[in-house]
């Protein structure tokens, strides 16, 4: 049988694991230097919501949309990588998703905050968590395998 | 789910590289099957199945030893 040639490697495609990797490594930092940068900005108080019910509207019509069209993105996703690290990504958002839920309402436990020094988290800080999480776990899962 | 993936590469002195170009995967996924770290998807595994040309059943062994209902 003919050996096939040399597997060329491609920006994002197929062998894209390196890409994606590397990616990872640059979520991670991303996510530690919001987490720090916010830890030494002063929080700013939330700003008065002029006009609560279209606030809410906004938010209610526009998650829904906003959802809709992540799933065709995620489609895409999963057109152009390869099954084993759609896999990787997909398991680690799932951690990164429950690691901000729950770091979101440990924070709201004024005991835990002054035990551990954990402050109030704002926006960035959601963001920071989700990425670090996401980069994190998605190494991890590389390590320790999907099963 | 055991398999005889690094076997059946062995066997045709195929590096994971050359392996990961015929099925149109990353090296890295090759890897992770043969270390057991990843179930390929039902697509996948037929594919390495028609590649090596025997049933999938004689690839991967899903290690169930339960009794099957009549």
């Amino acid at each position: 049988m003919n050996t096939p040639s040399k597997p060329s490697f491609k920006f994002y495609g197929k062998n894209s694991a390196r890409t994606i990797t590397a990616m990872f490594a640059m979520l991670f930092i991303t996510g530690l230097m919001l987490l720090v940068r916010n830890s030494f900005d002063d929080i700013e108080p939330i700003a008065d919501i002029a006009n609560p019910l279209a606030s809410s509207l906004a938010l209610i019509i526009g998650v829904p949309i906003i959802s809709f069209g992540l799933v065709i993105a995620s489609n895409l996703d999963r057109r152009c990588t390869e099954d084993y690290t759609f896999q990787l990504m997909a398991n680690a958002a799932q951690v990164a998703v429950i690691t901000m839920l729950a770091l979101n309402l440990l924070s709201s436990f004024d005991f835990l905050n002054e035990l551990t020094g954990l402050r109030e988290l704002q926006k960035d800080d959601m963001v920071g968590i989700t990425l670090m999480s996401w980069a994190t776990a998605y190494f991890i899962f590389r390590q320790r395998g999907l099963k | 789910m055991k398999n005889r993936l690094k076997v059946l590469r062995a066997e045709r002195d195929w590096s994971q590289a050359v392996l990961a170009e015929q099925l149109d995967v990353s090296r890295q996924a090759v890897n992770a099957i043969e270390t057991g770290k990843y179930d390929p998807s039902l697509p996948l595994a037929f594919k390495i199945s028609r590649l090596f040309n025997q049933p999938i059943e004689d690839i991967f062994d899903d290690e169930f030893t339960g009794a099957t209902n009549g």
